[in-house]
């Protein structure tokens, strides 16, 4: 479910940050305007593998108050793809350091994702049973929705702009809309704009309409490096930031960081994922 | 006696001065007008069209300024200082975490039934799904402000903080070296179309319907258990179920005066929107209240409680109130004057005079950016009613005038000369006692002063402008006099009923024309020993004046908002709260298990405070409490084993644990967690429910709970301070009665001065105070014994009692000094003084005081009891000015010669 760094069937958000191909590589022309076609193949592309990755978040409101954590990130998807998974282990701060995440997240969406906790002071996992997704992702401004597979089928998708630059990457603009009343509860959004660079495939940036409350939510991908995976390339966003706004004033703010990226790495076994080894 | 001139053993004056007996000195008396004053009413008649197109033009200019710029700040944070440190604290503490003030509705029936809950789940989606047009969503006192220290009223409200970039710094967004190359699409940042039609207002909304239950199986040994996170009625239980949902529900200490009553009668939904202007809040309070309305049958009946809710409640009643009354008063002033002056100039020229006074006054709030307050409502009513006074002394003179046979220009001229320094000096000393609101601290109040002395100043100007203006239109009428009749006041021995009320106050004090000079001086005495006894009797009742502020006693019993308090107090154990906030110290945070500890002894302690009700009964204060304990001991439960004992609802016993309980509420229950914890742990609230009390009592409460901090908590780890809107308007009330003592110990002091140089005379001036003090302590008096206290509505009473009453003082005095320095007489220059003023003091006496005793018809008890004061306080000026100013001049000056006496 909450896979925040997994390797493949990414949501259309996070996910993306993470691993991208050129958008040439799945035959898709820059000129196309079928946003379904385009989220598409964002959602089926292909990326990398065995990932291990240090992640830095930081959360900081609207008075400059911080809080920081680092975790050790490794994800692994299987060979059908059909499932992902993902361990997050804290490192500091001290008193939380130990504290394992564990996620079993499933392809198809009508199955519902697992998640273990293990909290040192406890010294065993528990089974996390919660159907929340459009709450906050550990209290940061990105939630459990945004690191989630969409089925296209359940948006409203419209290009808005076929073409325009930000950042210096030609992107389409497109708009998503709930249409169900499954992803109207999972998102908590009355509408999405994607951002998506043409040459990468990728989110260069998103904003959000939170129904609850009206507030607007902004991310912002940036640090893209390039990797490649069969010798075509794929590209990683390292840096993720997202903020809360109402009003023009900005609520809160969470910079995710990735440090130590690696992909296709022999020490991300199966095993590493099983909760009785949590 | 011998009079000044030697004369005869009786005193010398005739009953009237228009009958002018030969030997009487104030029948030769003819009073000189002011050269400048008679410079400028010629100059006013001689340009009368020009300065009747410049005072149209202003005045239009004025209403458009208004019509379109106005702005309103009815809320109670109107009243706080800025730079106070309540207001920083509690500006801090919403920087930390939002909003604390909640829409409470509560709906009663048989909770735990199946048809109640199916309703309530439809009733929670529905205000879940609350959707309004607020303009200001999402905005706070300080960006109020911040648009209003724009020094342009004119700027909208949106163009506000964080402008130029799309995240502020300090909010942490984007650094702006990636910013500038980034939103390169104006979509990213324009939001126009935001929300149009779309979303909820509501940020939080907590009912039985959502509340959290973490529960876990513990599946043994060597299975891993499962942590269950869920909702309590999700899905709803089956009817076979719902005892053991009572059961369950009604032993949650944390649901229990939350979300439900203790005997499952009320169940409450808080609903917690953003910031907003009062306006907004009173769309949201309208709008929860029309939504309650489509679910309310028998057995779901519901009520809407709640700080929030309160202030659009009284907001509404009171605007409401204010319209009818300034209505209501107008009319009465209308139907006086008409009665005063049978003439329609006679009523057109005052109420024009004040009309303009209203609207230049609140023209100059919109230019200054000054906003309208639940304060400065009641400044149009207060202006109407002062205003007048300038108007009527000068259509009073102007119509003696005309009666003696001057020609209309004449007689404009000589009333403008004559009464346009006394009126100058009331102006001014009102001005003063209105413009001494300007020290205190609190912006509201010093506007309220400031446009107020403004709209004053105006209604003098104006009755030295318009007024003449507007009487130049007129032909023959004497304004409700009548022609004299061969040189004799067709009155002659039949008085105007103001004059036989006049005739009956100079008997009163001894100073009635051809009193025999023992009887004068007996009456004299008594009078000044009723003085003393009055002055004694008054300050005893002063001495048992009660400062407390209570706005909910201001509604009555009917009203709903009333009704939801009582209820909600009586069951759900509160309607308003009080925040502890805990700070950690240095490196530490709030998780330190040490500091948690504390909190647990300080909400213990918290919850054993008892208040009296208003039956009389005592009851804890504190109904609930919400924390970071709540999840901690929550958590700690579904997370021990049930081997290890059923008490688990504890604090956990090591720090780690605690440490990671606490790490796991933002991500378990992030809505409410950013509501209860900082984000970098160095900061955590403790949310008291409590019921509803007057405002100060809460100050044996709060010093109660900072006495226990500081036993509880560990000084060297954390600091505990209290906030919150209910302790906020609570320092509010305490430190404004301070304010205002300052504001009226100023006017005092400031218009003694006045006094002095308008008079030229120490002794005089000081006389002058006499008078003026004794009706604001006589009210004070009477709000002593009759056990009505000082609070935030009447506060302002004393000040502006005090710029009312001065002006009786100041034309009775500025007529008997002019007529004292000329003819030496002290009891001549007093029947001259009634003559010249009396009838018009008499008037605008009256005026007032229909004008504010108006008010006494208000639904609400504050306002009634405004009206009453401020009506009370006029009539007793009057009184005091007739009667024991005449016997104080009469003790301390004596007839003397000329030459000794124009010196006086």
């Amino acid at each position: 479910m909450n896979n925040i760094l997994r390797a493949t069937g990414p949501g259309w958000v996070t996910s993306l940050i993470v691993c991208v191909f050129p958008a040439l590589a799945f035959g898709l022309s820059p000129d196309t305007v079928d946003p379904v076609l385009i989220m598409d193949a964002m959602s089926e592309r292909d990326t990398g593998n065995r990932q291990t990755a240090t992640m830095t978040i930081v959360v900081e409101d609207d008075a400059g108050r911080r809080r920081t954590r680092v975790l050790k990130t490794r994800t692994l998807q299987s060979a059908d793809k059909s499932k992902t998974w993902q361990l997050m282990r804290f490192e500091s701060p001290a008193d939380v350091r130990g504290t394992t995440l564990l996620t079993h997240d499933f392809k198809d969406g009508a199955k519902q994702d697992d998640q273990w906790l293990y909290l040192p002071a406890l010294k065993k996992p528990t089974r996390i049973a919660s159907s929340e997704k459009s709450g906050s992702f550990m209290g940061t401004d990105l939630s459990y929705s945004d690191m989630t597979n969409k089925d296209s089928k359940d948006y409203t998708l419209a290009v808005l702009k076929p073409s325009v630059t930000i950042a210096g990457e030609v992107c389409w603009l497109i708009e998503a809309r709930p249409k169900t009343a499954k992803a109207k509860e999972e998102t908590g959004y009355l509408k999405t704009k994607f951002w998506i660079s043409k040459r990468m495939l990728a989110p260069v940036q998103a904003k959000m309409w939170v129904r609850e409350g009206k507030k607007l939510k902004y991310l912002k991908f940036s640090g893209y490096k390039e990797f490649k995976s069969d010798g075509k390339p794929f590209y990683v966003a390292t840096r993720i930031r997202a903020w809360t706004k109402r009003n023009k004033n900005t609520e809160s703010t969470t910079e995710l960081t990735f440090t130590d990226l690696k992909f296709d790495q022999p020490s991300v076994k199966r095993g590493d994922f099983d909760p009785s080894r949590l | 006696m011998k009079s000044a001139d030697g004369g005869t053993s009786t005193r010398t004056m005739t009953s009237s001065d228009h009958t002018r007996p030969p030997n009487d000195p104030a029948a030769h008396f003819e009073e000189q007008g002011n050269p400048f004053f008679n410079g400028w009413g010629t100059l006013v008649l001689k340009y009368r069209w020009l300065f009747l197109l410049l005072m149209i033009s202003i005045s239009v200019w004025m209403v458009m300024q208004v019509k379109n710029h106005l702005q309103v700040d009815n809320s109670i944070e109107a009243f706080t200082n800025n730079d106070s440190d309540t207001t920083v604290n509690l500006e801090e503490v919403r920087d930390l975490f939002g909003r604390d003030s909640l829409f409470l509705v509560m709906v009663e029936g048989d909770v735990f039934s199946r048809p109640f809950l199916e309703r309530l789940e439809l009733l929670h989606h529905e205000l879940k799904d609350l959707n309004l047009d607020l303009p200001t969503l999402g905005q706070r006192k300080k960006d109020r402000d911040a648009t209003r220290s724009c020094g342009a009223s004119l700027a909208p409200v949106e163009a506000k903080t964080n402008a130029g970039s799309p995240v502020s710094a300090s909010a942490g967004g984007p650094d702006s070296d990636e910013d500038d190359s980034f939103f390169e699409d104006e979509d990213m940042e324009s939001e126009d179309d935001v929300f149009a039609g779309e979303g909820s207002i509501v940020e939080e909304l907590s009912s039985l319907i959502n509340a959290r239950r973490t529960w876990s199986e513990d599946l043994g040994d060597d299975e891993i258990g499962v942590l269950h996170v869920d909702k309590l009625l999700e899905p709803l239980p089956h009817s076979k179920n719902l005892a053991t949902l009572k059961k369950t529900v009604l032993a949650s200490p944390t649901l229990v005066g939350q979300v439900v009553d203790k005997e499952g009668r009320f169940a409450v939904l808080a609903i917690r929107t953003d910031f907003m202007s009062e306006e907004d809040s009173a769309k949201v309070h309208a709008a929860v209240v029309a939504t309650m309305a489509k679910y309310d049958e028998p057995g779901f009946s519901f009520n809407v409680a709640g700080m929030p809710a309160l202030a659009s409640a009284l907001n509404r009643v009171m605007l409401r109130d204010l319209r009818v009354l300034l209505i209501f008063s107008l009319i009465a002033q209308f139907l006086l004057l008409s009665w005063l002056f049978r003439h329609p100039l006679g009523v057109v020229g005052p109420i024009v005079v004040v009309a303009v006074a209203v609207v230049w006054s609140l023209g100059m709030m919109t230019v200054f950016c000054m906003p309208m307050t639940m304060l400065t409502n009641i400044m149009p009513a207060f202006l109407i009613c002062v205003g007048m006074g300038d108007a009527i002394h000068l259509l009073s003179v102007y119509r003696q005038a005309r009666q003696q046979g001057r020609s209309n220009h004449d007689a404009i001229v000589y009333a403008v000369s004559t009464t346009g320094m006394p009126i100058l000096f009331t102006t001014l000393t009102t001005m003063a006692g209105l413009l001494s609101f300007r020290f205190s601290t609190v912006s509201a109040v010093g506007d309220m002063g400031t446009a107020s002395a403004f709209g004053v100043f105006v209604a003098f100007i104006n009755s030295l402008v318009l007024l003449p203006v507007l009487l130049t239109f007129n032909k023959r009428s004497l304004l409700g006099l009548k022609p004299l009749a061969d040189g004799v006041n067709s009155r002659g021995r039949g008085f105007d009923v103001l004059g036989r009320i006049l005739a009956f106050f100079a008997r009163l004090s001894g100073s009635a024309p051809g009193m025999p000079k023992p009887q004068a001086d007996r009456r004299r005495r008594a009078t000044l020993v009723a003085m003393v006894l009055l002055f004694v009797v008054s300050a005893l009742g002063a001495s048992r004046l009660g400062v407390w502020h209570d706005p909910l006693s201001w509604i009555s019993e009917e009203q709903a908002i009333k009704r939801a308090f009582v209820l909600m107090d009586e069951h759900v154990g509160g309607t308003v709260s009080v925040l502890a906030v805990i700070k950690a110290k240095g490196d530490h945070t709030v998780k330190d298990r040490e500091v948690l500890l504390g909190m647990e002894k300080l909400e213990e302690h918290v919850r054993q405070y008892k208040m009296i009700d208003r039956n009389g009964q005592s009851k804890p204060l504190v109904g609930n409490t919400t924390s970071v304990l709540d999840f901690v001991k929550e958590t700690n439960r579904a997370m021990t084993p049930e081997s290890e004992g059923t008490n688990a609802y504890r604090l956990p016993a090591d720090q780690d644990k605690v440490s990671q309980f606490v790490e796991q509420f933002s991500w378990k229950a992030p809505s409410q967690a950013k509501h209860i914890i900082s984000v970098d742990e160095k900061a955590t609230v403790l949310m008291l429910r409590s019921r509803w009390m007057e405002a100060t009592s809460y100050g044996p409460f709060t010093r109660s709970i900072e006495e226990a901090a500081k036993e509880f908590i560990p000084t060297d780890k954390a600091t505990v301070t209290l906030s919150g809107s209910i302790y906020t308007l609570f320092t509010t009330v305490s430190s404004l009665i301070w304010n205002l003592l300052r504001s009226f110990s100023i006017a005092f002091g400031v218009i003694t001065i006045l006094m002095i140089l308008t008079f030229r005379s120490f002794k005089l001036g000081i006389i002058a105070m006499v008078p003026n003090l004794l009706p604001i302590l006589c009210i004070l008096g009477i709000m002593g014994f009759a056990g009505i206290p000082i609070d935030m509505a009447n506060l302002l009473i004393a000040s502006i009692a005090l710029g009312v009453a001065v002006d009786d003082t100041i034309h009775f005095l500025h007529h008997w000094r002019v007529h004292y320095r000329r003819t030496s007489d002290v009891d001549a220059s007093i029947q001259y003084s009634f003559e010249h003023s009396g009838r018009a003091m008499m008037s605008t006496t009256m005026i007032l005081t229909v004008g504010f005793f108006v008010y006494m018809a208000s639904s609400m008890q504050h306002m009634q009891r405004f009206g009453m004061l401020i009506g009370l306080t006029v009539i007793f000026a009057l009184v005091i000015d007739l009667i024991m100013a005449p016997a104080i001049l009469r003790t301390l000056y004596k007839n003397k010669n000329h030459d000794s006496v124009v010196k006086a």
